[in-house]
């Protein structure tokens, strides 16, 4: 058999940050993209807080309200590969590999009220903290004491995958977009008076068309194109105006993708994707190798291969 | 309505929702994938991968389905709450659906070889065009 799909994936990249990053895809199947996507939101690990002991709380919110606002903290799991998920790890119950432990203590001393936040955590390991950025230095707002109140507990960070909970998922964002293809018919354009073409550019609500100000040629500029939604309010414009075919909207063939991922945080989003395209050989890796194995087993119970020889192929 | 601590738990407890283990971990001695023919159908094969999903099933549907040879490709996701990805395959008969399915695998693999490279290569374009 051959491998059907001869050209190599293509990527270029539009924009790369800590936070984000946007990059086209060519010459890749759409199922490989949605597993890839599936993959980011689901299967990259990254540490996040599962368990807390509140040793004292007299805040006006509960207990597992505050634990659970502490597990959806971003922690910095630029070094996750050093960890071991619990279950995988050597120790009884906790110890270095597997877990960091975090506290938090804080009471308001004064009158005046007080925001406990996220950088207020103080954790074991340099290596994992609660995310912070330049813009907000102090981090998540966890919860407000007034006079008196009082906050002390422990925390353990744990690593984990986002098929188990959402708060070990390291990106807030991931998803993609088919590449729009959006064709004018000129010689209907040029048919057309200046107070339809108007009309016309206005009618799309993510200002695909540009025109000049008085309205003569319609242009579709460079990168405008992206913007298009495919919703159809341009097609439906010109068939309610009876000009029909004046613009078609479809997906570009063979299939472009525009991916964006954004991360929480915790890991920077290229090295989120580069993570997730290993994890997804490591899964196809896994699966073969458990696949190659059944035949051992079946020539026992003798009920696959039968006739049928591999060297068929 | 108002339930004691006690009753609380008593509830969890009786609620049959699936821990978060039974999502990640394999049970001891259980096989990862397992396969069984189907004898209605010539040269067809069920495949059950244990702790898998559309990440993987549609991956697989959709390369074999692009083999000449593969007539039928389909996997199921039994139910949300059973972690199992039912991949049905039934071939022309000149190669097994496993052999298919392996072919499927080393395919996939290349692919996303490939795509760590170009991605390692866009990033490293990127870079210098900042």
């Amino acid at each position: 058999m051959i491998n059907p799909q001869k050209n190599d994936p293509k990527i270029r990249i539009l924009s790369c940050t800590d936070e984000k990053i946007v990059f086209t895809l060519r010459e890749v199947d759409v199922s490989v993209v949605n597993s890839l996507r599936r993959i980011l939101l689901g299967e990259i690990p990254s540490m996040a807080i599962e368990m807390v002991e509140i040793i004292n709380n007299t805040s006006v919110l509960p207990d597992p309200f505050i634990a659970h606002r502490l597990g959806l903290i971003p922690l910095t799991s630029n070094y996750i590969q050093d960890f071991n998920f619990p279950q995988d790890c050597n120790c009884t119950s906790t110890c270095d590999n597997c877990c960091v432990d975090l506290q938090l203590s804080r009471k308001a001393e004064t009158e005046q009220e007080i925001g406990v936040y996220s950088a207020d955590l103080i954790s074991t390991n340099p290596r994992v903290t609660p995310v912070r950025d330049p813009e907000t230095p102090r981090g998540i707002l966890l919860l407000k004491l007034s006079a008196g109140q009082q906050i002390s507990l422990k925390a353990t960070a744990k690593k984990g995958i986002g098929r188990h909970h959402a708060k070990f998922s390291p990106v807030s964002c991931a998803v993609f977009s088919y590449e729009p293809d959006v064709r004018l018919s000129q010689a209907i354009i040029d048919d057309m008076p200046a107070n339809e073409k108007e009309a016309f550019v206005t009618s799309c609500p993510k200002q695909v068309f540009s025109s000049d100000p008085m309205f003569s040629v319609i242009k579709i500029h460079d990168q405008d194109h992206w913007n298009c939604m495919f919703c159809q309010e341009c097609v439906n414009w010109a068939e309610e105006n009876h000009r029909e075919g004046l613009v078609i909207v479809k997906h570009r063939e063979p299939n472009n993708f525009k991916f964006t991922v954004e991360s929480t945080g915790s890991i920077p989003a290229a090295m989120i994707v580069k993570l997730a395209i290993q994890q997804m050989m490591k899964k196809l890796d896994l699966c073969r190798q458990a696949t190659d194995n059944i035949g051992n087993q079946l020539t026992v119970l003798g009920s696959l291969d039968g006739e049928y020889l591999e060297s068929d192929l | 309505m108002y339930f004691t601590c006690f009753e609380f738990y008593a509830k969890l407890v009786v609620m049959n929702v699936p821990g978060p283990e039974e999502l990640l971990y394999l049970p001891e001695g259980m096989d990862k994938v397992t396969c069984e023919e189907d004898k209605r159908v010539p040269h067809c094969s069920i495949f059950t991968f244990h702790l898998e999903d559309h990440t993987l099933g549609n991956l697989l549907r959709m390369q074999l389905l692009r083999y000449p040879k593969v007539k039928f490709a389909a996997y199921q996701i039994p139910h949300p709450l059973v972690n199992d990805c039912i991949l049905r395959i039934q071939t022309d008969g000149t190669v097994t659906p496993k052999v298919a399915l392996l072919q499927a695998f080393d395919d996939l693999r290349s692919i996303t070889e490939n795509l760590e490279k170009a991605f390692d290569e866009g990033h490293e374009i990127f870079l210098k065009r900042k």
